[in-house]
């Protein structure tokens, strides 16, 4: 139990710094694009805490703008997910007729990997956040979908699911109202590891160059540009790839705290 | 009779065992002295809650590590064991003290197959090679009347039945010859044939090689059949100890007075007025169940679940129990009748409606109370959310719905404000009052419990049981009763059927069944029950 509550306060102020840091970057109308040709490739230094790229744009306001680009994708990806993921898992769970078909289909979106399905996605739908957020959360959604469906089916044959059919309660209500509450401990806590997913596969397709477009810049786009300077200039690709190895740890470690938090099995017993 | 002189080979001095603060009470074990003698079977009686696990596990050296020993000693053989190092106990442990567990399914390893789980304890404790192990272990079968342990060594625990497990388990306690046996509740998940055998298995060791036996368990009727010695238990505290003639017979103190009235007798029961003429208000008619087969390494070894053509007729406000063991269909005719299930062939008429085939789950008239008052309410679900919930489907309003949840609640014996506490806040027997309240603010015709007093203690099954015949008066109410425990059914009911492998063997008037059963499956059934010569 302290363990998990020290993970979720870990998690909850590097999140927290992460969100402000975003909004400040957005607030003080920071140029990602301003470039100041005499200081290229600067490195690190008091005027660029990040150094500067080949443009001589400063890396840290172009990762600070980043940010919020990559929590949104996280969030946007996690939301999608787990919203279809759990209508279809319940309902797969619940009707048995409908559970072949759907399962099915889940299976074979699973069996193509997720960057193939992100760059033909994209490919079709075009660049945007839009786009990139319904690539990537259509990857997500059967892993949601397994975890809600199994455990429907073990409340399925829970006595007070039963009894509450014999109350004359409509197979929706009992979604609803006993399975849905049921899940959430455990929705909570996958869906923090999918949008922890969702962030590096985003800046993944970005560092592809498929993925958001290249004005945008993203944490995966600003490491894009460095590559090719990456022995004359690290600090391009270093210090974006830092932030983001630090998001996705701190939500990781707020799934784990949550885990912690919802799993019978991992709570002392007395 | 045991020497009372003789030294004891585990003696308990003054022993408490502290509960976390939280709790409410302060011990779960109080200044409990007890001695067992060489050869002696002592049973510990007591309601759950009681401490009687909490000493067993003190003993072994088991308890959680929220629990810890206060004072007191434990001394085997003269030796302290409180002090022991782990290692030392472990050593004690299996070589010289064993214990068997209420639930032979979990304490069994499942990956590991049977004749190697008896010889693990060999190979650790003595020097044998692979052959003497071997022997051994066949031996050991033999002694508990394993059925063939040649294929059944090679089985897994999830291949044989509970009863050949819980054999399996005593093998395994007895391989290292212990002094002293500890049973924890080792036959509650038996059948009551199954039951009969285990202990007279038990009584046998006991009797062949003087070990001595501290059965814990909350069945009077177990005690009856096999303690030399009672000790009765109550809140932490022993109550009352002495010879088993003397406690059941002659004993003064309130607490083994009630447990012992508690018990269903048998000729308590006033007969009722023949219903004859009242309107039917269940016919089930050639009723047919079976299910697909499932998974193929089911296959022979288990018997599916299924029912034949099973015949059965309810009146209003009549009893009607319908008995058998585990897999022996009873709680399908349940499910069939509360459309739970689809039935295969057949017809089911309730109140003179036959009711479709495939019909959907719920019809007004039938409510059914499940065995497990633990999970038969949504644990997230305030109690007065779960008790509007059926009657706000037919129609009621919320208003009223909470109106009629709060009389009804104070019907079956709690309070108004129960309606806003969840399920976790309230013992069992409560529990299952909420449930029959429930049950009953659908206005059914027929009530179906299944199984619904055999999770409780036996004080608070009597209350439940008296509960229900209220209500049934009250109400006219057709009761169907679905139980194992022939006690209880032949004490409430008007009519019993004897199901056996998904028949009805025996189908009449239940003084008829209890006083001259005519099929060779229910006399087996009577004569299992245990304490059955002590009985009134």
């Amino acid at each position: 139990m302290l363990i998990g509550n020290r993970s979720l306060v870990v998690a909850c102020v590097i999140l927290a710094a992460f969100i402000v840091l975003a909004l400040i970057a957005q607030l003080s109308g920071a140029n990602s694009q301003a470039m100041a040709t005499g200081q290229r490739l600067q490195p690190p230094s008091f005027a660029h805490w990040f150094g500067s790229d080949r443009l001589g744009r400063d890396i840290f306001a172009r990762v600070a703008l980043g940010t919020s680009a990559s929590l949104a994708v996280g969030a946007a990806v996690a939301c999608a997910a787990c919203l279809i993921g759990t209508i279809l898992g319940l309902l797969a769970g619940y009707f048995r007729s409908l559970d072949k078909i759907v399962m099915r289909v889940m299976d074979g979106i699973m069996a193509v990997p997720a960057i193939m399905l992100a760059i033909a996605t994209i490919s079709v739908a075009g660049a945007s956040i839009t786009s990139v957020v319904l690539a990537i959360a259509s990857h997500e959604v059967p892993r949601v979908a397994r975890l809600i469906r199994s455990s429907v089916l073990s409340m399925r044959e829970e006595p007070y699911v039963e009894a509450a059919r014999l109350l004359h309660s409509s197979s929706y209500s009992i979604m609803l109202g006993h399975m849905l509450p049921g899940v959430l401990g455990s929705l909570a806590v996958l869906g923090t590891y999918v949008a922890a997913n969702a962030m590096l596969l985003e800046a993944t397709l970005s560092f592809l160059g498929c993925g958001l477009p290249p004005d945008v810049p993203t944490w995966g786009n600003i490491m894009a540009d460095g590559r090719i300077l990456f022995r004359l200039a690290p600090w391009i690709v270093l210090f974006p790839g830092i932030m983001l190895a630090i998001a996705v740890l701190a939500i990781n470690l707020l799934g784990d705290g949550l885990r912690d938090r919802f799993d019978p099995g991992n709570e002392r017993v007395v | 009779m045991i020497e009372t002189s003789a030294q004891p080979v585990l003696q308990i001095d003054n022993l408490s065992v502290a509960l976390p603060t939280v709790s409410d009470r302060r011990f779960a074990v109080e200044s409990l002295s007890l001695a067992l003698q060489p050869g002696e079977i002592l049973c510990v009686v007591g309601e759950s809650g009681s401490g009687k696990s909490a000493m067993l596990f003190a003993i072994m050296g088991l308890l959680a590590s929220a629990l810890r020993t206060v004072e007191g000693s434990i001394r085997f053989r003269g030796r302290e064991i409180l002090s022991l190092s782990s290692a030392d106990m472990r050593a004690l442990r299996g070589n010289q003290l064993s214990m068997i567990f209420q639930e032979p399914m979990t304490a069994l390893n499942p990956t590991m197959k049977i004749g190697r789980q008896i010889e693990e304890s060999l190979r650790i404790h003595t020097g044998m090679d692979r052959k003497q192990r071997r022997d051994r272990a066949m031996e050991l079968m033999r002694v508990v009347n394993i059925p063939s342990p040649e294929t059944l060594r090679e089985r897994y625990p999830h291949q044989i039945s509970g009863g050949q497990r819980q054999r399996v388990m005593i093998a395994m306690a007895l391989a290292l010859e212990p002094a002293v046996l500890l049973a924890d509740e080792p036959t509650t998940a038996l059948d009551v044939t199954t039951q009969a055998q285990i202990l007279k298995q038990i009584k046998e060791i006991q009797r062949r090689s003087n070990t001595a036996v501290l059965l814990v368990t909350h069945d009077i009727g177990v005690v009856a059949e096999i303690a030399d010695r009672v000790v009765v238990m109550q809140s932490g505290k022993i109550v009352e100890q002495g010879s088993t003639q003397a406690v059941l017979q002659t004993s003064q103190h309130p607490y083994t007075r009630s447990l012992l009235a508690a018990v269903p007798g048998i000729r308590h029961r006033r007969p009722r007025q023949p219903t004859a003429g009242a309107p039917e208000i269940l016919k089930v008619a050639d009723l047919s169940k079976s299910y697909p087969s499932s998974g193929f390494w089911l296959r022979g070894s288990l018997r599916a679940p299924a029912v034949n053509d099973v015949n059965l007729v309810v009146r209003q406000g009549e009893t009607l129990s319908v008995v058998g063991e585990s897999g022996s269909g009873k709680s399908t005719v349940a499910r069939c009748v509360c459309g739970l299930l689809n039935v295969n062939r057949g017809t089911i008429t309730i109140d003179g409606i036959k009711q479709d085939r495939k019909r959907r789950a719920g019809i007004q008239p039938v409510q059914l109370i499940f065995q497990d008052p633990n999970r038969s309410l949504d644990p997230r679900w305030t109690i007065g959310k779960s008790m509007i919930e059926g009657m706000c489907n037919i129609g009621k309003s919320k208003a009223d719905a909470v109106e009629r949840a709060g009389d009804l609640l104070e019907k079956v014996g709690l309070q108004r404000s129960a309606l806003n506490r969840h399920p976790h806040e309230f013992s069992g027997g409560q529990r299952q009052r909420i449930c029959i309240a429930r049950a009953i603010s659908m206005e059914p015709r027929l009530l179906i419990a299944d199984e619904a007093v055999s999770a409780l203690d036996v004080s608070v099954q009597a209350q439940v049981l008296s509960l229900l015949a209220e209500l049934q008066k009250e109400m006219q109410l057709g009761l169907l009763f679905i139980t194992h425990d022939l006690r209880t059914a032949v004490q409430i009911s008007d009519n019993i059927a004897v199901m056996y492998r998904g028949n009805i063997v025996e189908y009449g008037p239940a003084l008829d069944v209890y006083s001259n059963p005519q099929h060779a499956y229910s006399r087996q059934l009577f004569e299992a029950s245990p304490g059955r010569r002590w009985l009134p």
